[in-house]
């Protein structure tokens, strides 16, 4: 597996002390992307076992309900041996947690081998998505809507950005489609930590004015959730 | 007991008591013992030297001034074997005024002359003390490896202090007891050697009765116009001192007594400074004897015993330890009501000395987690050493010792494992600078501070750095060997008789310190091995500069002359590499990798007495000591730059949390590191959210000490030692910058290595170093 990061953290990965793995490599291309050295960094290789040994000794700090997360870049653009390490996991016991932008068509396999499941939902609109991140919706938008029916424990991240979905049509699509699939979303508020890594790779970070208003975001979190749509925050 | 004293006016007196001590700036008790000590050998010359040395003790014990205070529960001090000497506690103390020579004169300079002591009669005795066998012997070894040991290539010393003595037999039986059995044993015994041995060890142990008698006949002397409550408590005081040590102890009070005055002996016959003896494990030699007494009231009456370790202004009786808690053989728990009392006493008083450790392991009970909470989560409180003793018993299993003696081990100064009783391990013989090596390996043994030829070891290329490491090494081991072995044998020249007695001399016949004859069940010589972590990341790097810029190796010894001055940018580079202490397979495998061949060198060498060399990971401040005579490393790390501290990661180099860092701890080899370690944890209080202090201790046990100790995915072979500071760098600039605020009492304690301090008695140097080492970044629980 190649990684470009490992590292403990609490509750933004999945609940409880989670180790979490950033795999390298993505197939989509998002301006405001907080984690580009996914994309342009040096990967570290380290095996399959040895990530297993890793969560296994790690076993006693997975506290308050943790476990191993595996997040990016893109984790299903190494779906073999994601899928591997995933199986490994579950038969030891470990709680596996699993942040995907949801365009893998195998996405489903994974779904008895993941505790916790976080698909990206960017944009319901395929023009607008594939315009800002160089791939379709058609696939995470089917992932999402199988997960809905097959795993216990989905939620759907919206990662918010000023001038891309925060405009009430989209708002209104993200509520007609997730409103009858019975899911949690997470709304994600755009934000500026990953701007300065852009730099160091010589990249132009091109988002301007992407910060999301107050008002729009508390917009969001009401109407979702008064659709029905039960909003959660890590 | 509780007619005679209250809880409450135990603790009054006990605060008391210490207040009183702390006033004391002058130590010249060890000096006069010295006269008389001196004295009395010249009249005894015609006798071996071990009776010389017992009628010395009994001289001293005759003639030594006395006192008892009004505030005194027990009688009896260490006081007058201890000179104001310990460098680390002294605040002008600098890290480049250490010499590199362990001048057993030195300790001259440290007393100030009065209208009783002139300074003659100062200059005389460090004249008689230079012409002892002692002394000559020892000089001879240090001149043999001045240029070496002038840079700390390695260092050696003569160990005194450093051992547990056995003193169960003492309380059970009285001294008398123990005197009759010796003089049937000489009766039988045909080797006119340990016939005479056996002797002095008989006549030794008649100090402690003489101190009893003497000390009696002041609390007489107080009685004869004492009233009221003190008049009953000298009443006890001189029925007791009436009783032991001669006779058995029958209750918890005579047994801390008939303790403190054998321990004042034990101390006198090597003063000056026989630091970090140790108790062993107080809570199992005292519960016998408390027959009940309650839990309050036996922590009143252990204040005592704990004031009775500090010595003068600033408690100058160092690394003294006391270990509570553990596991027998079939791993049933040996924590009883006297453990509680212990853990009381000490946090009640917070005192600098003597060290508090707990030994913990699987089935250890909850309350005593919750106990050990206050001490972790109550700012400025000292917080005990904390041992496993599941993996203790491994290792030392391991190492030859016996499964009947392994309840036994217990700690003898910060954190060497010895058996109580048993075991002479000489455990700060040695100490080996590996960065020193490396660094003589790159320039083919000239120094890069100095440019002096320390030693004509042969010259690395980079590719087989390893390689040339190793053999070097192996060179200065077997020097360093022999000096250590050097100054073993001229310490032989001072005899223990005393001490003897309760370390198996009666069994064997021989002296604790006999270089021909062993004389305790279980012998060897300590090596502290510094420098773990600059190594391993030095190969590391080295390996990524060969790999990745093969052109720019030419430029590394440039840059460690330089100081990295003019080639910051391959600093950069090196500094990037992959550091020990991350998670990171490659680094962590390689610090296994140096441990392990390190640890197998040291343990194959042999001793004065043929037993083996114990490799000992720990570097107590001395990281700061000798990384102040090491040039840049390979690493990134700059001239003069502190070491990593015993087996941790270079302070900055592990930035990944506390997590991965435990992850890249768990893969060195634990069970060959039978002298012992030293790894240290600053965690910030913050990350723990129970409610109260107790609960946190629980919260404590399950994020940290069960991931360190007890994890399930390395039974067998996992950590047996670790120390925590539960404090941050803010908190203690505040404390630095309005100590009045946050240490009204004027003490706020700390840990350096196995021993607590108060960190404003400390000098800067080693108040940042306390700061740089909570090194926060590797010790994060979550993101």
């Amino acid at each position: 597996m190649k990684i470009f990061q490992k590292g403990f953290n609490v509750s933004q990965d999945g609940p409880g002390n989670r180790l979490v793995f950033h795999l390298f490599g993505c197939n989509m291309r998002c301006p405001w992307c907080a984690n580009p050295e996914g994309l342009f960094g040096v990967p570290v290789e380290i095996s399959d076992r040895e990530i297993v040994r890793l969560c296994i000794e790690s076993r006693p700090l997975f506290y308050g309900g943790g476990g191993a997360t595996f997040t990016g870049g893109e984790p299903t653009a190494q779906f073999q041996s994601l899928q591997k390490v995933l199986t490994a996991l579950k038969k030891s016991g470990i709680n596996t947690a699993l942040e995907t932008n949801g365009t893998n068509k195998k996405l489903p396999l994974l779904f008895p081998l993941v505790d916790h499941l976080y698909i990206d939902c960017k944009h319901t609109d395929d023009g607008v998505h594939r315009a800002q991140t160089g791939v379709s919706n058609a696939i995470t938008l089917q992932n999402i809507a199988a997960a809905a029916k097959k795993h216990q424990g989905l939620t759907v991240r919206i990662p918010l950005i000023n001038g891309f979905n925060t405009d009430q049509r989209s708002l209104n699509d993200f509520i007609g489609f997730l409103s009858p699939l019975g899911i949690e979303a997470e709304l994600l508020a755009y934000h500026e930590f990953g701007k300065h890594k852009w730099k160091n790779f010589g990249r132009e970070y091109t988002v301007d004015n992407g910060t999301v208003d107050s008002d729009i975001l508390t917009k969001f979190k009401t109407e979702i959730h008064s659709n029905g749509i039960k909003t959660v925050s890590t | 007991m509780e007619k005679v004293y209250s809880p409450a006016e135990l603790d009054e007196r006990a605060r008391r008591l210490f207040e009183e001590e702390r006033k004391i700036d002058n130590l010249m008790g060890w000096f006069l013992s010295r006269e008389i000590a001196f004295d009395a050998a010249v009249s005894a010359s015609h006798r071996p030297p071990a009776g010389q040395a017992a009628l010395s003790l009994l001289e001293i014990a005759r003639k030594l001034p006395l006192s008892l205070s009004e505030n005194a529960v027990f009688a009896g001090t260490q006081r007058d074997a201890f000179a104001r000497s310990y460098a680390l506690i002294n605040p002008a103390f600098r890290v480049e005024s250490f010499s590199g020579y362990c001048d057993p004169t030195a300790v001259y300079d440290d007393i100030a002359p009065d209208a009783d002591i002139s300074e003659e009669r100062i200059e005389a005795m460090r004249q008689k003390t230079k012409q002892s066998k002692f002394v000559r012997e020892l000089s001879e070894t240090y001149t043999d490896c001045a240029d070496e040991t002038s840079e700390v290539l390695y260092f050696v010393e003569q160990v005194t202090g450093h051992v547990i003595p056995d003193f169960r037999p003492a309380l059970k039986m009285g001294t008398k007891k123990l005197a009759n059995d010796l003089n049937e044993r000489i009766g039988k015994e045909y080797d006119p050697i340990k016939k005479a041995n056996l002797s002095s060890m008989q006549t030794a142990l008649q100090a402690a009765e003489i101190f009893a008698g003497r000390y009696r006949a002041i609390a007489e002397e107080q009685l004869s116009s004492a009233s009221g409550a003190r008049k009953v408590q000298l009443e006890l005081l001189v029925r007791t001192l009436g009783k032991v040590p001669a006779n058995s102890a029958e209750n918890l009070f005579e047994a801390i007594q008939s303790f403190i005055l054998l321990w004042q002996c034990m101390c006198i016959e090597q003063a000056p400074n026989p630091f970090a003896f140790s108790v062993g494990n107080a809570d199992r030699i005292f519960e016998p004897y408390r027959n009940g007494l309650p839990r309050e009231t036996a922590a009143g009456l252990l204040k005592h015993f704990l004031a009775f370790f500090n010595v003068g202004d600033r408690s100058w009786a160092i690394s003294q330890n006391v270990i509570a808690g553990g596991r027998g053989t079939d791993g049933n728990d040996l924590t009883s009501i006297t453990t509680y009392a212990l853990l009381d006493a000490y946090f009640e008083m917070n005192l600098p000395q003597p060290i508090l450790s707990v030994k913990l392991h699987q089935n250890t009970p909850d309350e005593l987690y919750r106990q050990l909470g206050k001490f972790w989560f109550s700012p400025g409180m000292l917080t005990p050493s904390l041992f496993n003793d599941d993996a203790l018993f491994d290792a030392l299993s391991r190492a030859g010792i016996d499964r009947h003696d392994l309840p036994d081990a217990a700690i003898a100064g910060c954190q060497e494992p010895l058996i109580m009783g048993k075991d002479n391990g000489n455990t700060t013989n040695s100490w080996l600078n590996l960065p020193k090596v490396l660094e003589l390996t790159l320039t083919g043994g000239k120094s890069l501070l100095t440019g002096k030829v320390l030693n004509g070891l042969p010259k690395a290329q980079l590719k087989s750095i390893r390689k040339t490491f190793y053999r070097n090494l192996k060179t200065v081991t077997k020097r360093m060997v022999k000096a250590a072995n050097g100054a073993s044998r001229a310490l032989s020249n001072l005899k223990t008789p005393f001490l003897s007695v309760f370390m198996g001399g009666c069994n064997t016949g021989y002296d604790l310190r006999d270089a021909d004859n062993q004389g305790t069940k279980y012998n060897g010589s300590g090596c502290l091995i510094h420098g773990l972590s600059v190594i391993s990341d030095s190969f590391i790097a080295i390996d990524e500069l060969l790999k990745t810029r093969p052109e720019d190796a030419p430029r590394l010894l440039p840059a460690l002359k330089n100081n990295w001055i003019g080639y910051e940018d391959l600093r950069e580079f090196l500094k990037s590499a992959s550091k020990y202490g991350n998670g990171e397979l490659k680094a962590d495998k390689e610090a296994a990798a140096v441990a392990s061949k390190v640890a197998r060198l040291v343990r194959k060498q042999k001793n004065y007495l043929g037993n083996n060399f114990r490799p000992d990971f720990s570097s107590p401040t001395t990281h700061l000591l000798y990384g102040y005579w090491v040039g840049a490393t390979p690493d990134g790390r700059a001239c003069r730059d502190m070491l990593g501290y015993g087996i941790d990661p270079l302070y900055g180099e592990a930035k990944s949390g506390l997590g991965l860092r435990l992850l890249s701890n768990f893969r060195l080899p634990f069970r060959k590191f039978c002298g012992g370690y030293a790894s240290h944890l600053g965690i910030d209080p913050k990350e723990f959210k129970a409610e109260t202090l107790e609960d946190k201790g629980l919260e404590f046990r399950n994020k940290i000490i069960n991931t360190l100790f007890f994890n399930p995915a390395h039974k067998g072979h996992t950590p047996f030692y670790v120390y925590f500071n539960i404090t941050t760098a803010q908190a203690l600039r505040k404390v630095l910058s309005n100590p009045k605020e946050y240490a009204p009492s004027g003490v706020y304690i700390m840990r350096i290595h196995g021993t607590f301090v108060n960190f404003l008695d400390l000098s800067p140097q080693i108040q940042e170093d306390i700061i740089a080492r909570l090194d926060p970044a590797s010790t994060k629980l979550g993101g």
